[in-house]
Formats: C-alpha cells, structure tokens, sequence
C-alpha cells in the first residue's frame, strides 16, 4: 500500500440508534432536538404494514404532537409530491420531520425540508450543491427498507415527472439528525423488495469500493458491507421474520450509505437513475440488472480491487491472479442475484433500440458518471444497455 | 484579502489570457465544446464572473453578465481559481469542502477534470510570459 497524500475528508452528521424496537426511542430523540411538532412523512406501503401504527404508539405517552401525516409519497421521490409535501409542512406549521420509509420517503423529506428552510418553492429548480447551506428542521429517519442508506445521505435523488429525469442535489444539512435502525420495521417488507433494496446495497458498496475517491475510512464501512449482505440477504429475502437477517441487513446499508456518500457510486447508478427516470424501472431492480455488466466494463480499471470484493463474498481467491480474481468477483454478484430471484436484462421495460441514444445521454449527464473507475464514452454505454435489451 | 491577485484587473488579464490559449488549443477546445452550453465561473476577492458560450462550437467568453441563460455557475475565491487552474484543486474534494458552490448540473464539467493537468501547464505559460511566475504553484 502507498501512503495516501490526496486530502482525505470523510463525514457523517447523523447520530445512529440500534436496538430490535428502537423507534420507542422517537419521543426522547425528538426531545434532544427541541421537536415539539413532527410533521410524518410515510407511504401508503408503510401504513398497510402496520409501521405508522408502530410509530404513533411510541409518541402516544410522549409530549410530542404529530403536526399532520404526509403520505402520498409513491415510487421515487417526485417534484410534485415534495413541492406539495413542503406546503403541508408550512400549513400544518410543523416544526421537524420523521421519515417513515425507504429511500423515496426519505428523499422526499428531504426536498420538502430543502424548500421550507430555503423558501423555494419548486425543488425542480434546486440543482447543485449547498444551495442552502445552514441548519434545517431537526429531521428523524426511520427506514422500513435496507438499501438505500438514505438515513444517513446528505442529498437526495428526486425524479421529474415532466422531463423523465432523475436529478440530485446535495445538502449537508438535509441529512436525518437520527437515524433510527429498528428491524422490526423491515420484516413486512416483500421477499422481492427485499432483495431489490438489497443489491442497491451491495451496489453502493462495490461502486464505492471501486471509486477513484475511495479511502480507507470509506473503506471500512464499503468491505464490511458487502461482508454483511453477502451472509444475510439471501436469509432476510427467504425468512422475513428473521430479526437478525433483517438487523445485518440495516447496519449493511447504513454503512454502506455513509461509505458511498463519503467516495460516491459510479456508471451503475448512472444507468439507474436514466432507467428510472425513463422506464420507471425500480432503483434496486435496475442496479440489480447493470452492477454485473458495469463491472465487466470496470474490470481492468479497478486497481484490483475487485479480488477484495470477492474474497468478501466469501470466494477463496488464494492463488488467482487479479483478473481470474475480478471474474470471481463478478461471478459471485451474478450469482447472488440470480438467487434472489432478480431480472438478468431490461426485458419487460419497454425499452427498444431507438430508446437507446437518449438513455445513453441521460445516463452520461447523471453526476454518478463523474465518478466510474473507467471514463466512459457514450457509445459503450449505448451499448451496456444494447446488450441487456 | 486575496493571496494571489492585486486587483480584479489583473485577474481578469491572466485569466482571458489563459482562456484565450485554451480555446486555441485543439484538444482542450475540441473536449471543452461538447458541454454545449453556457457555463459560468464566478470569483470573488477580487470578483469577477466569468462566462463560456459554448453553444454549437462557439467557445467564446466573457466578464459580466452573460449572453443567455446558464446551466452550471460555479462560484469559488479567485485564489482557489488560481489553485484549481495550477491543477492544485481536485474540484470534486472542493465542492465537498463547500469551497465550490454549484449550481445547476455540473457533470459535465467535472467530467473535464482530467483536463486540468494540461490546463496547467498552459496556465503556468500565461504565468511566465505575463511576468506572474512567482505565483505558481
């Protein structure tokens, strides 16, 4: 190993909390951040499961009074709902927010309290980064999914209805001031959620691990967390109900979120948000679908870090030479996806050739390409996805 | 009170100057024209904001306000200007730093980032022959 001489900075704001029935901790969170008057923002998802419920049991003793429910949130975090979700908190004058969800709940609090504190009134308009730049409402993160690590991101991915986009910006303040890991909010999650939201984790991992901009302290929390899903995931996707897979499932994207935030992902992520910005193609399905072919494509670019990547998954790579290393290491990704179930190709989108040009670009222009290990050009990335079709 | 800069006019200079070659140059024009759009560069201490029409191969720029709308405006000191066109400034670490504020969709540029070690050494010739070799870095 060289000694690193580039400015290493590595940040995390987010104060983590773990226990199996950890949201009864809500009340007293709240109270450390001065919250007298959450505003919930959740899904219809999340109320149907029960979790909602959970929730207000747990302020039901406390001196906290629910501002109002936000809940027309609905896959990904889109313009409109967080443009609306911003003048609901201003209405019902909430004074905090407590996101109940996956990462589409979690980014749309975050938009709305972009806005709020702010005074924007359309998060279209909000591209870039430390736009706002200063403390916003005290924010309490409860995720009902183990994948996008959003509990613990200080930016958000939100989706464009008009322009079939998806756009980001990046916020220190935005990110939960709490996060709340309690695995008994992710049990009812479906066997396909499940696995979908849990190779968004693995992607995190390995699009960090393989960064131009990885470190060792991103590092610790990227290897570990493909340790971690690679022993659990396919348990939490076959028996649901097992606390413990489901509570090694949350510490793998929360690391995993605070790891790839710290380094950023790469040209899978790019190729997800064009998917679903395009498609409609589900955030996990799509980085199930591309993280293969992307690391073929990255392979020789990695600095051979991808025999680290298998030797996490478990492969014994005594003895291989780093390319026979990174086939392991692909194969073993391949491997676990196509046990869990997960789509191989874009069949089934409605994606066609002639669609392929424009996916191309849009996937060129998402942030996330800054940072593949490989520069990519927009043809070989036409053809990544010419191949899936 | 910047470290590297009299004034603004003195700025303004050196950084036409490098402009001027950079845009001469055909790598460095022919990469930087495919952004396709107004970018906007805005110093301060002393404040000057630069802007690049880079709409259909014009590659042309200015100060001041600029002849359309922008799609990316990066705001930073006129000293880390200097440091970021010495290739002394990863671009991507300043903007996590909140040395760099961006607005509007920066991927493009930060694509070019690679560019900047050739920038560099174009800039260091601006240095020399404006009689600012003292200030390299």
């Amino acid at each position: 190993m060289a000694l690193p001489e580039e400015l290493i900075e590595f940040k995390l704001r987010t104060k983590i909390v773990y226990r199996v029935g950890s949201v009864e901790e809500l009340p007293f969170e709240l109270g450390e951040l001065g919250a007298k008057r959450p505003v919930i923002f959740t899904d219809r998802g999340v109320i149907e499961a029960g979790i909602l419920d959970y929730v207000k049991k747990a302020l039901k003793e406390s001196d906290v009074e629910i501002a109002g429910v936000f809940d027309k949130v609905r896959q990904d975090a889109l313009v409109s709902v967080i443009n609306e979700a911003a003048r609901f908190i201003k209405e019902v004058e909430g004074d905090s927010i407590v996101a109940v969800g996956g990462g589409s709940v979690m980014d749309t609090a975050k938009g709305a309290n972009v806005l709020v504190t702010g005074g924007e009134e359309d998060i279209a308009e909000h591209v870039g980064a430390e736009l706002v730049g200063r403390p916003m409402l005290p924010h309490v993160a409860i995720p009902t999914t183990a994948g996008t690590g959003c509990e613990v991101t200080w930016g958000a991915i939100i989706k464009n209805e008009e322009e079939q986009t998806k756009t980001g910006f990046i916020e220190w303040y935005c990110v939960a001031d709490v996060a709340l890991l309690d695995p008994k909010v992710t049990v009812s999650l479906p066997a396909a959620l499940t696995a979908a939201t849990g190779v968004d984790t693995l992607t995190h991992a390995i699009e960090a691990y393989t960064s131009p901009y990885a470190n060792p302290l991103a590092d610790a929390m990227t290897l570990h967390a493909i340790r971690l899903v690679s022993r659990w995931l396919r348990r939490a996707v076959e028996k649901g109900d097992d606390l413990e897979a489901r509570a090694y499932m949350q510490f793998a994207a929360t690391v995993a979120g605070v790891g790839f935030f710290n380094t950023m992902c790469g040209a899978v992520h790019a190729c997800a948000h064009a998917l679903g910005g395009m498609f409609d193609v589900p955030h996990g399905v799509a980085n199930s679908i591309m993280l293969p072919a992307v690391m073929e494509y990255n392979r020789d670019y990695v600095d051979g870090r991808y025999r680290d990547v298998a030797e996490a998954m478990g492969v014994d790579v005594r003895g291989l030479s780093a390319g026979e290393a990174a086939d392991a290491a692909i194969a073993a990704v391949r491997q676990l996806i196509s046990e869990l179930g997960l789509p191989a190709d874009l069949k089934g989108y409605g994606i066609r050739e002639e669609d392929l040009p424009e996916l191309a670009v849009k996937a060129m222009e998402d942030i996330q390409m800054v940072f593949n290990p490989r520069p990519p050009e927009e043809e070989e990335i036409a053809e990544l996805f010419r191949r899936l079709l | 009170m910047s470290q590297f800069w009299k004034d603004a006019e003195e700025l303004t200079e050196t950084f036409s100057e490098l402009f001027r070659r950079m845009f001469a140059d055909p790598e460095l024009s022919s990469k930087v024209e495919k952004l396709d759009q107004i970018v906007i560069f805005k110093y301060f201490d002393p404040d000057v904001q630069f802007w690049f029409d880079l709409r259909g191969g014009k590659n042309e720029f200015g100060t001041g306000e600029p002849p359309g709308e922008f799609k990316v405006r990066m705001t930073l000191s006129a000293d880390d200007g200097h440091r970021s066109w010495s290739n002394k400034l990863n671009p991507v670490m300043a903007i996590a730093r909140k040395r760099i504020k961006v607005e509007g969709n920066a991927t493009g540029l930060l694509k070019l980032q690679p560019l900047l070690r050739k920038a560099a050494v174009v800039y260091h010739g601006v240095l020399d022959d404006m009689g600012q070799s003292e200030k390299k870095l």
